[in-house]
């Protein structure tokens, strides 16, 4: 059985893009932003000591909606998908979230970043 | 083993909510199965937090380009290989390719 939206298109997750157009892809190497060599190694870590999964990882990122599927870039796209797994699972509270996007944005208004340094969060 | 190398199949068309690793384009199509790739955890239930359920077999199957895409112009015999647990596969009994 094939589920069908209302309008009798199948469901088919904004993510699953194989065969749709899209514009050449730029195959030059480029370097990361320290924030996201360190968004890379938290997620690594956490999977690696059995945290979480992968595919809840994979799971929330197809949950993010398909504005923000289609415009963050990919590390903005894995931590804004790392942020609600780890509120789902309970391994971080709003609360804390919350007191820590508050003291970030404090020290960002304090010492905007320069257009050379790490613009990253800490 | 539910397959043997060499065995014609079928990818499932169903397109069912959730969190679904087969992809949209690759659904409903035939293949042959090119290995065995190991038993892993269904990934459609780890998405959901579910850790302890058993394994799927997992193969590497071999489609052609002609059967995934309509309008392909390239080589007729030019084939992409995807690896697909067992629940998305049945046996392809259809025409002999």
């Amino acid at each position: 059985m094939a589920l069908t939206k209302p309008n009798g298109e199948a469901f088919r997750g904004y993510h699953d893009l194989g065969g749709m157009p899209a514009d050449r892809i730029d195959p030059t190497d480029h370097d990361y932003a320290l924030w996201e060599r360190r968004v890379d190694a938290m997620v690594v870590q956490m999977t690696n000591k059995g945290y979480v999964r992968i595919d809840e990882h994979r799971r929330h990122q197809e949950m993010i909606g398909e504005t923000n599927y289609a415009t963050l870039t990919y590390y903005e796209r894995w931590i804004a998908a790392f942020a609600t797994l780890l509120l789902e699972k309970g391994i971080i509270h709003v609360d804390e979230l919350r007191d820590k996007l508050m003291d970030v944005e404090r020290r960002w208004e304090a010492t905007p970043p320069t257009e050379t340094a790490d613009k990253g969060p800490s | 083993m539910r397959f043997q190398v060499g065995d014609r199949v079928k990818t499932l068309s169903v397109n069912p909510p959730g969190h679904v690793r087969t992809p949209y384009y690759a659904r409903g199509k035939p293949g042959v199965i090119e290995r065995f790739a190991g038993h892993f955890q269904n990934p459609e239930e780890l998405a959901y937090g579910r850790y302890y359920g058993g394994t799927l077999e997992l193969f590497r199957v071999r489609f052609r380009q002609v059967d995934l895409w309509p309008d392909y112009d390239g080589a007729q015999d030019d084939t992409l290989d995807l690896e697909i647990p067992e629940h998305w596969l049945v046996p392809d009994h259809s025409a002999q390719r």
